[in-house]
């Protein structure tokens, strides 16, 4: 089947990569229908907790060839950046082809997807209906609608009140009560900060530690250029396709990184005041090295002010499992226990694969830690089926615009797939490279965080582009020195492949 | 300190041509500039090597000190 004829794809959800996907299509002449099950595009913009917002600066959250207005704050509230998405879907015709609130209920793939797939799906309480096509994007994001709340025991017991993060939709439900938030990523802290306002006490229960990213590296400069260059790209983990210079660097050059990270951590341990102590006396301090413990899902860009309320006692933190429940009361496994009323959960949420038929989720695998594809794309067992959206970094917006346009060019034939052993082989070293020292969460499959300058790389390189995108006379200093940002790529998301 | 200074410097020559090659190599099959951006890009990295070599050489002694101590200071917290 030739990829080149057959034109009608079909995209499920319509948040942040189902949009890019769209778009890139649509303007290739795809003929292409969104699904999104919500009755708003967006996905996790389009209905967040009280006051959310994107945690990075605004330069590196934006669709590389449609900047964020220069009114814009430099971190985009959630309602701010879900506008923005609206406005994208008009401006780029996109609204046009998506369903809302329009559920797809399962895929099936035709003679093992070589002839495409089938989309059923249901709007409303209406039938369900099928529809054929040529290729399927999966673009539903990388957790679900269903809030993850661990099992505690005691918990029939509990008289107060237990929520999810994402149902605290406004501050004031806090008000005047004795509030425990358990979690320590950035949903975690958020809701503590915002309890603070307004509750009579705030507790913030955490199981582990982990390094928090200032805004600005020691006040001052903006952390995207300590973290979002090549130079630092260079000092972690080599890549698994990492060539000779970096397995140097590596290896006899080892003590250069080695000392670069004690640096980092000394300055955020400065900047942080992180030799604060817990209410149950231990560190705040992660036990994980920096360059490590910076994959792990959690990573996070804390609101300011959130370090100085653990110090003036506003919000207070505790190292600790919650081991039970009582009546108005959380006990932890440090021997203390703290009066409550409320207890919110900012644990994430549910992996949810229903979507997927058994003989698909067979084919992706069902390790713990999430499926590995190729290219963070698609598995060469399953012909015409892509998933966008399923490689986190810290500039999403950017990374799913790149695979969209990746995906574009394979549909275009600009460029071809390698020999499906070659795919599969480099699927196994993925998964082989990321568990030898990636920390374990069920999605270390998709976590790419900051190996996303490799990743860019790779995906432009399959499509014959030059992926060091600095110009002008001092280019080759920038690409040392200056951070990657959307507009670097400006030009190759439009399709113009310089 | 002079002398350290033009140790680290040599090393950064030596270390510079090592990296300018690959630079080379790498910028000829994948930039659009052909040859002369190759050797823009190669002549930068040497200059860079040149100008920064006692630095690294500084760095790297540091780091192959502390990875040392750390590794002793690991050693006695494991040993009973
Ligand atoms: C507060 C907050 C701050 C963040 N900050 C950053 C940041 O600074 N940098 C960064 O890179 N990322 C950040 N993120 C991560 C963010 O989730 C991603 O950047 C991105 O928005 C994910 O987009 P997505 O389209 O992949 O998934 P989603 O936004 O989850 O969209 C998936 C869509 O698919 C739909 N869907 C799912 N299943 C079905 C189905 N069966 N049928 C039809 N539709 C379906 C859903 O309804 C949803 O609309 C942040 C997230 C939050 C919540």
């Amino acid at each position: 089947m030739s990829r080149q004829r057959n034109r009608k794809v079909a995209v499920i959800g319509a948040g942040v990569a189902g949009l890019a996907t769209a778009r890139t299509l649509l303007a290739e002449g795809f003929d292409c229908k969104v699904y999104e099950r919500a009755d708003r595009l967006g996905g996790v913009w389009a209905d967040g907790y009280v006051n959310f917002g994107v945690q990075v600066q605004k330069r590196l959250y934006e669709f590389p060839d449609w900047p964020l207005s220069p009114d814009i704050p430099d971190f985009t509230p959630g309602p701010v950046f879900q506008n923005y998405l609206e406005e994208f879907a008009d401006e780029f015709a996109v609204r046009p082809h998506i369903q809302l609130s329009t559920r797809v209920t399962g895929i099936t793939p035709e003679d093992g997807g070589n002839d495409g797939w089938r989309v059923t799906w249901q709007s409303g309480k209406s039938a369900k209906r099928t529809e054929h096509f040529d290729h399927l994007v999966i673009a539903t994001g990388l957790y679900s609608a269903k809030p993850y709340i661990p099992e505690i025991a005691g918990r029939e017991k509990f008289r107060g009140e237990v929520i999810h993060n994402s149902q605290l939709k406004s501050r004031n439900i806090l008000e005047g009560q004795r509030i425990a938030v358990i979690g320590y990523g950035k949903s975690a802290t958020d809701a503590a900060l915002e309890a603070s306002a307004v509750a009579k006490s705030v507790h913030l229960v955490f199981r582990q530690t982990h390094w928090p990213v200032p805004r600005n590296l020691a006040g001052v400069v903006p952390f995207k250029w300590g973290m979002l260059n090549r130079l630092t790209a260079a000092l972690i983990e080599p890549h698994m396709n990492a060539g000779r210079l970096a397995r140097t660097l590596h290896g006899v050059g080892k003590p250069l990184p080695w000392v670069f990270w004690r640096a980092v951590e000394l300055l955020l341990i400065v900047q942080f005041r992180l030799w604060t102590r817990t209410a149950n006396g231990r560190s705040l301090i992660p036990d994980v090295p920096v360059e490590i413990g910076c994959f792990n899902e959690a990573t996070m860009v804390p609101r300011p002010g959130l370090y100085d309320a653990f110090r003036n006692g506003s919000i207070v933190p505790y190292l600790a499992d919650v081991t039970g429940l009582a009546e108005h009361a959380i006990t932890l496994s440090s021997g203390d226990t703290l009066d409550v009323d409320k207890i919110v959960f900012a644990t994430g949420w549910q992996n949810d694969h229903n979507l997927l038929p058994a003989e698909v989720h067979d084919k992706l695998g069902r390790d713990d830690d999430g499926f590995y594809l190729y290219r963070h794309i698609l598995n060469p067992d399953l012909p015409n089926l892509y998933f966008i959206g399923r490689a986190s970094t810290f500039l999403s917006v950017l990374t799913y615009s790149l695979q969209a346009r990746w995906l574009a060019e394979l549909l275009k034939g600009t460029f071809s797939l390698p020999a499906h052993a070659e795919m599969i082989d480099e699927i196994a070293r993925m998964k082989q490279w990321k568990r030898r020292w990636m920390p374990f969460n069920s999605s270390r499959g998709a976590r790419v965080l900051l190996h996303q300058m490799s990743y860019h790389d790779e995906i432009l390189r399959d499509f014959g582009v030059d992926p060091l995108r600095k110009r002008g006379l001092f280019a080759p200093v920038k690409e040392l020195f200056a951070p990657y940002q959307s507009s670097d790529y400006s030009d190759i998301v439009t399709g113009n492949l310089r | 300190m002079a002398m350290f200074f033009w140790i680290g410097t040599a090393l950064g020559v030596v270390a510079g041509m090592l990296h300018a090659s690959l630079v080379f190599r790498r910028r000829l099959a994948e930039g659009s500039g052909g040859i002369a951006e190759a050797v823009y890009f190669a002549a930068w990295t040497i200059a860079l090597w040149i100008m920064f070599g006692a630095y690294v050489m500084a760095f790297w002694i540091v780091g192959l000190i502390g990875m040392a101590l750390s590794r002793i200071g690991r050693r006695a917290r494991v040993a009973p």
